[in-house]
């Protein structure tokens, strides 16, 4: 299947990066959502862009699919090897190679990890932060970003492409390619003002090359920081408290749990029961300043608006300092540092997790979590949804989440069903699956204006004419 | 060994979730121990809209959602029965109303022994 390309890529780099042992091809062949798996034939581990150039080169003289991965935790099975052929592991290239304390930018490798980028900010430049997702701590950054995953400074920066400053990747070609400041080697401080190539990696599913290096966005961490969790009765008013207070533009992060994620939390695998007189989710507001008076005024004026829509009939309980709540609660510390591991969602018997996560319009989250919910009821599911305004509220995440046996073969069947129906409900309504699994594509190419469909085939083309790229993924049907 | 269940299991409401979890945090203590070990009798729990019924039998616990029935009774916003477990006192706000008893009121006095929560740092 690999037509050689094992002896050759052993050859050109050595036997200690070019794997193909049982427990390696078996560790890539699947991932923790109900997506089927597939072996490979080959798991790579580039040190360097000159290793990933040349598995490229090699890849497409020989037409072997190649799948870049780091944490293989991606929700939507992009790191799944359809059609076989080469894991491109990345990890091993996981150098932080520059932070500018003065242009705030941050150049890294693809295999750089979140807890790596927070690690080495605490360390080195604490005057510098990051964003952080409720990813697990170990994956990566660069997929994220190219994925346009969010995290927790989404709310004012939007989602994770928006950090993007420049990149430099290895075209499937062989070409190596460099984007903004990097194009002509300054300091990779913004993209503008060259045309913005980096959008040919993201949302492309990594089909059109893998990207060596990224400099992304940092900025200045604030002195203090605070977290308050209120608990909401009423799903509209709990929404209408976050656009107000989105529209306010103090908070760093505002959400929404639903209850149901807080009980997971407690330790109930499957919490489908509701007491009709409990909260339905817990509003957070993640807030911060250079200043002790500022962020005193920020809680202050938090606790106003608060009472505000008590005066007006909305029942809210809190808000509660998230430093009391762990308090009361040490398992809500999860939430107090980022990068965190939600093990609640991660280490229940037989291992399946599996969303969707899409992005839509923030004026519709009430109407997506009731629907949303209604849909994971019929399915005997807990209803774990989050919801989060991003870039000022522009736009939002609404993501129901289903945790599951993955040894069961009824479950993972209706874990996709549920899943579709979700799908197709939040598209109806406006919303979009972001990191967007096959199925998807599939299921609604009809929908998909014909010329973006023609341009997404044409670009990939254009930058993979051989088709070696994540075959299988972003594909839309003929 | 003391034992917390839950009279229908995975029917709980937070209130619940939240209880049980200090309770066992608490059973971890001597104090907290020995003031479980002693309890009997019904408290009737509510915070908010939400309300529980903590049994207990000299060494057990059943919780269960809501009931009507009980020894002893407290009820109050959910911020304020926080409040007491995070050690602001349950003089004031019986005082002032927030928290409301009823019955054999000094079975609460060990109940907080097992709801409080370790002092800020």
């Amino acid at each position: 299947m690999t037509n050689g390309i094992r002896d050759v890529l052993i050859q050109k780099m050595g036997k200690e990066i070019v794997k193909d042992d049982e427990e390696s091809l078996e560790l890539f062949s699947r991932d923790i959502t109900e997506n089927p798996g597939r072996r490979p034939e080959l798991v790579v581990f580039p040190r360097s862009a000159e290793n990933v150039r040349t598995v490229l080169i090699e890849a497409s003289r020989l037409k072997v699919p190649v799948y870049p991965v780091v944490a293989n935790t991606n929700l939507g099975g992009l790191a799944i090897p359809l059609k076989g052929g080469i894991v491109l592991n990345l990890t091993r290239m996981n150098r932080i190679l520059e932070v500018s304390e003065d242009d705030m930018y941050a150049v890294i490798e693809p295999g750089v990890t979140w807890q790596d980028m927070s690690d080495y900010l605490a360390e080195n430049h604490p005057g510098l932060r990051f964003a952080y997702p409720l990813s697990p701590p170990d994956s990566g950054v660069v997929p994220n970003c190219l994925m346009d995953g969010l995290a927790n400074l989404s709310l004012k920066h939007g989602s994770a492409s928006y950090w993007i400053n420049a990149i430099e990747a290895v075209l499937p070609t062989g070409e190596m390619l460099r984007t903004g400041h990097l194009a002509y080697g300054g300091r990779p401080c913004a993209n503008a003002p060259f045309p913005n190539l980096n959008g040919l990696f993201v949302g492309f599913a990594g089909s059109t090359g893998v990207v060596t290096r990224m400099a992304v966005q940092l900025w200045p961490n604030k002195k203090h920081r605070r977290r308050a969790f209120l608990l909401a009765y009423d799903v509209g008013c709990a929404y209408g408290l976050l656009k107000q207070l989105a529209r306010d533009e103090f908070a760093d992060d505002l959400g929404t749990l639903s209850l149901a994620s807080g009980k997971m939390l407690f330790g109930e695998y499957r919490p489908t029961y509701r007491d009709p007189n409990e909260p339905l989710v817990f509003v957070y507001i993640d807030y911060s300043s250079n200043y002790e008076r500022e962020i005193d005024c920020k809680q202050q004026i938090i606790a106003e608006q608060v009472d505000k829509w008590r005066a007006d009939g909305a029942r809210f309980d809190g808000p509660l300092d998230l430093e009391d709540l762990v308090r009361l609660e040490p398992r809500f510390a999860k939430f107090a540092k980022f990068p965190t591991r939600l093990d609640f969602l991660l280490d229940h018997p037989g291992g399946g997790l599996t969303w969707v996560g899409t992005y839509g319009p923030t004026s519709l989250f009430e109407e997506g979590f009731k629907k949303g919910a209604e849909i994971l009821a019929k399915y005997g599911l807990p209803p774990v949804v989050v919801c989060r305004p991003m870039l000022g509220s522009h736009f939002g995440v609404l993501r129901w989440i289903t945790v599951f046996d993955k040894n069961n073969e009824e479950e993972v069947r209706k874990v996709h069903l549920v899943n579709q129906e979700l799908s197709d409900m939040a598209i109806n309504m406006g919303f979009f699956p972001y990191k967007t699994p096959q199925w998807v594509w599939e299921r609604n190419a009809e929908r998909i204006d014909p010329t973006f469909r023609r341009l997404v085939k044409d670009v990939r083309k254009l930058m993979d004419p051989e088709g070696i790229m994540n075959p299988g993924h972003l594909e839309f049907p003929a | 060994m003391s034992e917390i269940k839950f009279k229908v299991p995975g029917e709980m409401n937070l209130l619940g979730y939240i209880l049980r979890s200090l309770i066992e945090r608490n059973l971890k203590t001597a104090p907290g121990a020995r003031a479980f070990s002693k309890m009997k009798g019904t408290i009737l729990v509510g915070a908010s809209q939400m309300s529980i019924t903590l049994e207990f039998t000299g060494g057990d616990l059943v919780m269960a959602v809501g009931g009507d029935k009980a020894d002893t009774r407290v009820r109050g916003s959910m911020d304020t029965l926080l409040g007491v477990a995070l050690g602001h006192g349950m003089v004031w706000p019986v005082l002032s109303g927030k928290l409301k008893v009823g019955g054999k009121v000094f079975r609460l006095l060990s109940m907080l022994k097992l709801m409080k929560v370790e002092k800020q740092k």
